[in-house]
């Protein structure tokens, strides 16, 4: 027989796969703390975008009034803020709708490249799946299941005004006629189910296309509409209750463009974009997206101009919402604890504390703790053999190496920068000069620590509460899967399974989970579309270089060289390395934000780092400090050259545009052109 | 040594080798899959309180003592080859579906593009006789995975080689009729593990004893360099006789007492470490020394049971001194 496996996070997508009973007992309703979020639930469209696993799916399910009709049931505290607590929801999930279906026949009558007329056909199968779901919504509301949450909202349920909608609804002239003769409610989800099969029998090769189709296509959005508008006239839904469809997995849109169109024209998502376009206010739209669906910003889809960001549609980014500011405290680190404190209940576990983080992992482990408890071997091996100093400062530094290696370390760093400027002698070194540098010291700390353990020939660690938090990098399923990854290696270590909490597992234990959890993300960049393998091995590149880069530098003169920077006009001058280092950042491959370069010349800048969750896999830290390695577009090009990416290089356009930018300084220095 | 207190040498290990030079964390990891996925197949210590392989892997560590010896003993693993039940059931499929079609339409001539090659296949295949070299191929199974019907008679050379009497194997085996003409005039030879290939080749030797009216293949699931070279000698000298392995090991599963030209660069070390630690390992009545049967040095371990041309070091229990991997089962006194 197979082990047993006792793991509480071997599912990291419970989520999307569990009744609502059990929804409602391991959703975390952090992130609704955030006003953007709540969103989500207030009139207006919104794009709730953010990496795999950010919990956008999770968020998107609070519509649900299934969901919702479980948490007045249960004992579970309703999550939503009062002014967020009256709607009423439909929705639609692409994967399993059948949606990506469109693209696997042509259509008959419809010429192969005729792509606008496909797009039209896949926004009536939507029109009719989202009006067929709000149908069943309405059932459910209207049930003894869900009268009470139909109170709560306020709508009418008289069972009568249900015929009085179908009637008003079949009626419309958006129909064209489809829904000719439907007097009830009943006959009406009938009508709309039978057009739905329809579509699916012909899509699956088991029936001819349906001809009547042709001239009864309905506009994008348009039936789903008036299907709110007659809610309100038959006076089932108050004015002010405002009717939220949701449209998730919105990226699988792009698999389904690139089968039907050459160069992947997005003909089914600018269909969900006019949906959002139609400036509308009787239906708010949810779209839930992965970055890389939205092609670098909403603005790329609007092929007639449907659709501007902040106007029709508010964006509500996951990951830059998790994203500390100096401004404030991020969610991430509490959003961690709920989620891991619920997992843990729901496997059984008692005594589960409110920082359950720390409880299972421990406080933060300080550099000074991680040598202190690794570091075995010979701490003479520390300071360099090598170096502008004579034995005697060697031996006092190996002096403080015995007793604390990551001050020795930072003592070289310090001798290394200061030795043409003074005298240094051994009894100097004794007194710790560097020590009283607070932020010298800070901002090396992570260098040493890398040094340290590599000079004495020992993999880095990562443990505690806060490399675990860190490393997550504002990614819940990241942090799931370090999870997973530990208690797998924590199972392993034992005889039995642990019966009752663990707490502060064994840093060991922690560090080799952790480390299987990174090197599994490392690979898993592989599996993504639209290149993934160019960007695994463009990543590979990348973190060799910045740990070379690290250890390399005994001055500890450049210690935020995990991440690199690029001048904003250098990278826009070369498009496929721009739509190439863009593509990176929305798999969550890398991290990019705006730069201030030390140097004015170099102008507005971005910057770039490993996703954290990869920095064990390359022995980096995680940490973002000081200035980053100041790259050149070259350099840039040649890391994806030398990584295989496929580059045209460095285009001659860009070259000429650079040389006459350069032109124009020297010119403009050279004049003096004073103002007159 | 307990589960635990391997892993945390395990863990040791892994966090002292900082650039990845000995493999060790990625051994451990592969070793953590198969272990889940594989290794709980091995027959022999699935009933008797053998203990689970997590369980058995520290055991077999701790009849080392010295850090760097265990190290070593751990990473000769990497070079496992272990055959689940899986494996065996893709190999049965394979060897009927690719090797025996294959064979047959190229004996009775065959075009797959005439109109009637089903049918003449169906007839050679009804002109076919399954057999069994020894009993460890599981005829009966093989039969199962196949959907191969009315096959009652199932044929084994095992044990039938001594005093074989031609004329009775043609009536019985071959369903010979009164005019003298054989009805399955194909014989497959089948056998599940082959070492040396010294129990199949007197039964491959017997079987084109019959002549050139009788078609024989030789079709090993799995055969070591050995006994492939063997049949291989065999097929090229005799007409009627074809050899068609399923997988043929390729040398780097084997370790040879001397060193090999373009041998795998860590067999030097792993050769030394066997060499040093048979003291523990030797004795009884089959003692082969470090490299096992014919000094054959496989890392091969197949679900049902371990070879004893695998390496001792990985099969064989000695009271009070060694405690195995793969605890192997032998027909003959240990």
């Amino acid at each position: 027989m197979k082990q047993n496996s006792l793991n509480p996070f071997n599912s990291l997508y419970r989520t999307e796969s569990i009744s609502t009973s059990e929804f409602v007992s391991l959703f975390s309703p952090v992130l609704l703390k955030e006003s953007l979020v709540q969103r989500l639930f207030e009139p207006g469209n919104v794009i709730l975008c953010g990496l795999q696993g950010s919990g956008k799916s999770a968020l998107l399910n609070l519509l649900e009034p299934q969901v919702l009709v479980e948490y007045l049931n249960s004992s579970h505290t309703w999550p939503l803020p009062a002014h967020c607590s009256r709607f009423v929801a439909a929705s639609i999930t692409l994967r399993s709708s059948g949606a990506l279906l469109f693209g696997q026949r042509a259509i008959e009558g419809v010429p192969d490249d005729n792509e606008r007329v496909i797009g039209l056909y896949f926004a009536d199968f939507l029109n009719y799946w989202i009006v067929s779901d709000l149908i069943e919504k309405l059932q459910l509301l209207f049930s003894e299941d869900g009268k009470l949450l139909a109170s709560k909202i306020g709508l009418d349920t008289r069972p009568k005004l249900l015929d009085e909608f179908a009637l008003n609804l079949s009626s419309d002239a958006c129909w064209l006629g489809a829904l000719e003769g439907v007097g009830t409610f009943e006959q009406l989800k009938n009508a709309v189910e039978i057009r739905i099969r329809k579509y699916e029998n012909f899509l699956n090769y088991n029936s001819d296309f349906p001809e009547e189709f042709s001239r009864t296509k309905t506009g994008a959005g348009e039936p789903i509409a008036v299907a709110a508008d007659c809610l309100r006239n038959v006076g089932i839904l108050p004015d002010d209750v405002p009717v939220l469809v949701t449209i998730d997995q919105f990226e699988d849109l792009m698999d389904l463009e690139r089968d039907i169109s050459d160069n992947g024209r997005p003909i089914f998502r600018r269909v969900i974009w006019k949906m959002l376009g139609n400036r509308d206010d009787r239906v708010s739209y949810r779209v839930g997206a992965r970055l890389y669906s939205l092609d670098k910003g909403i603005h790329s889809l609007r092929g007639s101009a449907t659709v501007e960001e902040m106007r029709e549609v508010n964006v509500v980014n996951l990951d830059d919402l998790l994203q500390a500011r100096e401004s404030r405290v991020s969610l991430f680190p509490e959003f961690c604890d709920d989620v891991l404190r619920r997992r843990l209940l729901e496997a059984g576990y008692g005594g589960v504390a409110k920082k359950a983080v720390r409880q299972l992992f421990g406080p933060r482990a300080t550099p000074e703790k991680k040598v202190e408890e690794f570091i075995t071997k010979s701490r003479a091996n520390v300071v360099s053999r090598t170096g502008p100093f004579d034995h005697t400062i060697r031996e006092a530094l190996v002096g403080i190496a015995e007793r604390d290696p990551i001050s020795a370390k930072l003592g070289e760093a310090w001798v290394r920068q200061n030795s043409k400027k003074q005298a240094i002698s051994a009894t100097d070194i004794v007194r710790e000069p560097w020590s009283s540098r607070q932020w010298w010291k800070k901002e090396r700390k992570q260098q040493a620590l890398l040094q340290v353990f590599s000079a004495c020939g020992q993999k880095s660690v990562w443990y505690g509460s806060g490399d675990i938090v860190n490393l997550a990098g504002r990614n819940i399923l990241t942090f799931l899967s370090m999870c997973q990854f530990v208690w797998a290696e924590l199972l392993r270590s034992m005889d039995e399974g642990p019966i009752d909490l663990p707490k502060d597992i064994d840093p060991v234990i922690q560090t080799l989970g952790i480390n299987s959890a990174s090197d599994y993300w490392f690979r898993k960049i592989k599996a993504e579309p639209k290149g993934g393998d160019d960007r695994n091995r463009f990543v590979n590149e990348l973190g060799n270089f910045f740990r070379e880069k690290l250890l390399r530098d005994r001055n500890m003169s450049y210690p935020g060289n995990n991440g690199f920077s690029l001048p904003l006009r250098d990278v826009e001058d070369e498009s496929v390395i721009d739509d190439f280092l863009s593509d990176c950042v929305a798999f969550g491959v890398l991290e990019s934000r705006p730069h201030t370069p030390k140097s004015r010349s170099r102008g507005q800048s971005e910057k770039w780092y490993l996703s954290p969750i990869l920095s064990p896999h390359f022995q980096i830290p995680a940490a973002h400090i000081k200035e980053p390695y100041y790259a050149t577009i070259q350099e840039v090009a040649a890391w994806m050259k030398n990584s295989g990416v496929v580059t045209v290089g460095i285009s001659s356009d860009a070259r000429a545009i650079r040389r006459s930018r350069q032109e124009e300084r020297d010119t403009s220095q050279l004049q003096f052109p004073f103002d007159e | 040594m307990t589960r635990a207190e391997f892993r945390t040498i395990l863990q040791r290990w892994c966090l002292e080798d900082a650039r990845d030079a000995d493999g060790i964390e990625d051994l451990k990891r592969d070793l953590e899959f198969l272990e889940r996925e594989l290794f709980h197949e091995y027959s022999v210590t699935a009933y008797g309180g053998h203990a689970n392989f997590g369980a058995r892997l520290a055991y077999w560590i701790g009849n080392l003592n010295n850090d760097a010896d265990r190290k070593e003993l751990y990473r000769v693993l990497a070079h496992l080859f272990f055959i689940g039940r899986g494996e065996q059931e893709a190999a049965y499929r394979t060897a009927y579906s690719k090797h025996v079609m294959q064979w047959l339409m190229r004996v009775a001539n065959i075009d797959p593009f005439q109109n009637n090659a089903s049918q003449m296949l169906a007839q050679e295949l009804a002109a076919t006789r399954f057999t069994e070299v020894t009993d460890s191929f599981g005829i009966r199974a093989f039969c199962t995975a196949n959907q191969i019907q009315t096959e009652a008679l199932r044929y084994k050379w095992e044990g039938n080689t001594e005093n074989w009497d031609p004329a009775a194997f043609r009536r019985s085996v071959l369903d010979e009729d009164a005019n003298g003409n054989v009805v399955r005039k194909n014989l497959v030879l089948l056998e599940d593990f082959v070492g040396s290939g010294s129990q199949m080749l007197d039964a491959v030797d017997l079987a084109v004893s019959l002549g050139p009216e009788v078609n024989v293949l030789l079709c090993p699931l799995f055969i070591c360099p050995e006994g492939a070279d063997e049949a291989r000698n065999r097929s090229n000298a005799i007409n009627h006789f074809d050899y068609s392995p399923v997988l043929e090991f390729d040398q780097r599963f084997f370790i040879s007492p001397a060193p090999l030209a373009d041998e795998n660069p860590e067999f030097a070390r792993i050769r030394r470490l066997l060499q040093k630690i048979h003291p523990l390992i030797q004795g009884g009545p089959q003692e082969y020394g470090p490299f096992g049967y014919r000094q054959t040095g496989g890392f091969v371990v197949p679900y049902a049971n371990c070879p004893d041309n695998t390496v001792p070091a990985i099969h064989k229990r000695m009271e009070d001194s060694w405690r195995p991997l793969f605890l192997r089962n032998s027909r003959l006194p240990v």
